[in-house]
């Protein structure tokens, strides 16, 4: 079964070949260059990009024991935004970007984390999440403001999108993907006892403490590098992990599994959707298609399998 | 056996002050007092969720040098909320009990050990049933299931048979009587209590106010705990099974 998603995904990644601003025959050795140089790169990168954001949703709703929590409700993707434009602007080769983001985007996590009193208020959580998405922007609006001349690249980098792609960062990404999900695959049945309460799950044999911080570090190191190389991508960490948690198991062996595979099938989808849309050439930004698409389907769950999807 | 030094917590405007207590290998004790009186905050201490200091040991070890996996082999808790964030089975929560011992790679042992649990807790019906889908008396069945297939020498019910019906009440409280785990459990029903525990204490502002056996109970202690008047009424009926 997991391998049958595996082949689909290659199959979705050739057929988005065939979809692009310009009409080309893909078969014709002519548009070779296109195809392997822009197309074929920036497909395989918006599935790595998806997944990323699906597999770090997926450990956020478990770790926080919270329907709602994702890379943006926690703070996490706009904190790490703001250590990656500081990066851009202050001039910092692009090495160091992801870095940045890393820093600010745990210390947001954090600063959340610790103000809405740990996993146990959800509510709270969500609102600590929100002022420290809106502190951020204001801060990213005052660096865009402050460091004037590098003002395009900051601009550019935030409206999100994965316009050129090299093979380099593509495997920085696919390596990333890979050791954050052995790692947390690996400690799927740990994670598992997270769904109980504190007190079942510490005198079960976790430690919920060293747990906890050990999903936390990886989700937002998957976040930081998904926000440094694209920018702010909203949606896809939120609703993945309830599609997958619906159609399969609730475990986290397989909800790992399938909220990375639905996130880059999701994403990937909404790039080749963006950059064929429009017949001109023009692209349109990703973050508003995966919002419209995401936001249609989980609208669609939420009617018909709500029972699946979560217990109040 | 469980042995306590001296326990001082102190949160807010409570503290748990208790000296010297043990309680031997196979009692069950009852742990009585009204809302607040440190029932449960007795309970956590106990099972070393408190930041605090654990003057606590048992079978001679200090509970502060036992690793998690140590703890969750030697005893386990039924919390007084406890709560499933994931619409996981009655089966797999149940098993989950089993966690500590195998790891989470369950094998058909562990599977095996699980149905006779909830064969014993009478939700074998339920199996494949999510948790959300049962009522609440029947949710605290499951995890008290699960605390059963943890499987440890000691086991700590934190209002094991609030919110359940009297058969299912009385069922509980056989399978308590049976086992021959040492079970420490806090209660509110008197009735109950000195029914099927040999050893209750009457807590009262964070201390111990009564340690006796259930026979040595009287009027005049249950109004001093509770500070209600008591009347051996005839007209109460009683349940047995």
């Amino acid at each position: 079964m997991r391998y049958l998603w595996l082949l689909f995904v290659i199959i979705a990644i050739a057929s988005s070949l065939f979809f692009g601003s310009v009409k080309l025959d893909i078969l014709s050795g002519d548009n070779f260059d296109i195809i392997t140089n822009l197309r074929l790169p920036r497909a395989v990168f918006s599935f790595l990009i998806g997944a990323m954001l699906g597999l770090s949703g997926s450990v956020y709703q478990l770790v926080l024991r919270n329907p709602l929590a994702d890379s943006f409700t926690t703070g996490a993707a706009s904190s790490s935004a703001l250590g990656a434009v500081f990066a851009i602007a202050a001039g910092f080769s692009p090495v160091y970007v992801p870095p940045f983001a890393f820093l600010t985007g745990i210390l947001g996590l954090w600063l959340v984390y610790k103000l809405s009193g740990g996993a146990k208020g959800a509510v709270t959580m969500i609102l600590c999440g929100v002022i420290v998405n809106i502190v951020a922007s204001s801060i990213m609006g005052f660096i865009k403001f402050y460091f004037d001349e590098s003002l395009s690249s900051v601009v550019f980098w935030l409206m999100g999108g994965f316009s050129y792609i090299d093979y380099y960062e593509l495997a920085i990404v696919f390596l990333v993907l890979t050791a954050a999900f052995m790692y947390l695959n690996g400690r799927a049945a740990v994670l598992d006892m997270l769904v109980f309460d504190d007190s079942t799950a510490r005198t079960g044999g976790v430690n919920i403490r060293k747990e906890r911080a050990g999903a936390f570090v990886t989700a937002t190191i998957l976040v930081s590098v998904a926000v440094s190389y694209s920018g702010l991508i909203g949606f896809v960490g939120l609703i993945v992990p309830h599609i997958a948690r619906s159609i399969f198991r609730p475990d986290m062996k397989t909800n790992l599994y399938y909220s990375m595979i639905f996130g880059g099938l999701l994403l990937l989808g909404a790039d080749t959707f963006a950059r064929s849309a429009i017949s001109s050439g023009a692209e349109l930004p990703v973050g508003i298609v995966t919002a419209v698409i995401g936001g249609i389907f989980f609208f669609y769950i939420l009617v018909k399998r709500r029972a699946e999807m979560w217990h109040d | 056996m469980i042995k306590y030094g001296k326990i001082y917590y102190k949160r807010n405007d409570f503290a748990l002050d208790i000296n010297d207590l043990s309680i031997r290998t196979h009692d069950k004790v009852a742990i009585l007092g009204e809302n607040g009186c440190g029932k449960s905050t007795f309970i956590n201490y106990s099972c070393g969720l408190l930041d605090s200091e654990l003057n606590v040991s048992y079978m001679d070890r200090p509970l502060k040098s036992m690793s998690m996996e140590d703890r969750a082999k030697m005893f386990a808790l039924f919390a007084q909320n406890p709560d499933v964030a994931f619409p996981f089975t009655v089966f797999e929560i149940v098993r989950m009990g089993r966690f500590r011992m195998c790891s989470g790679k369950y094998s058909r042992k562990d599977d095996e050990k699980t149905i006779e649990k909830l064969t014993l807790f009478d939700i074998v019906k339920y199996k494949d049933k999510r948790l959300n889908e049962l009522s609440g008396g029947e949710k605290r069945r499951v995890l008290l299931a699960r605390a059963f297939n943890q499987e440890t020498p000691f086991l700590f019910l934190d209002e094991p048979v609030s919110m359940l019906d009297i058969r299912h009440s009385l069922e509980i409280m056989n399978i308590i009587e049976d086992t021959m785990k040492t079970v420490v459990a806090t209660m509110h029903d008197i009735n109950l209590a000195m029914r099927y525990f040999k050893r209750l204490i009457f807590m009262k502002d964070g201390q111990i106010l009564y340690d006796i056996s259930n026979n040595e109970v009287t009027p005049i202690i249950i109004e001093e705990v509770y500070n209600v008047k008591v009347s051996p009424n005839f007209r109460d009926y009683s349940f047995i099974i």
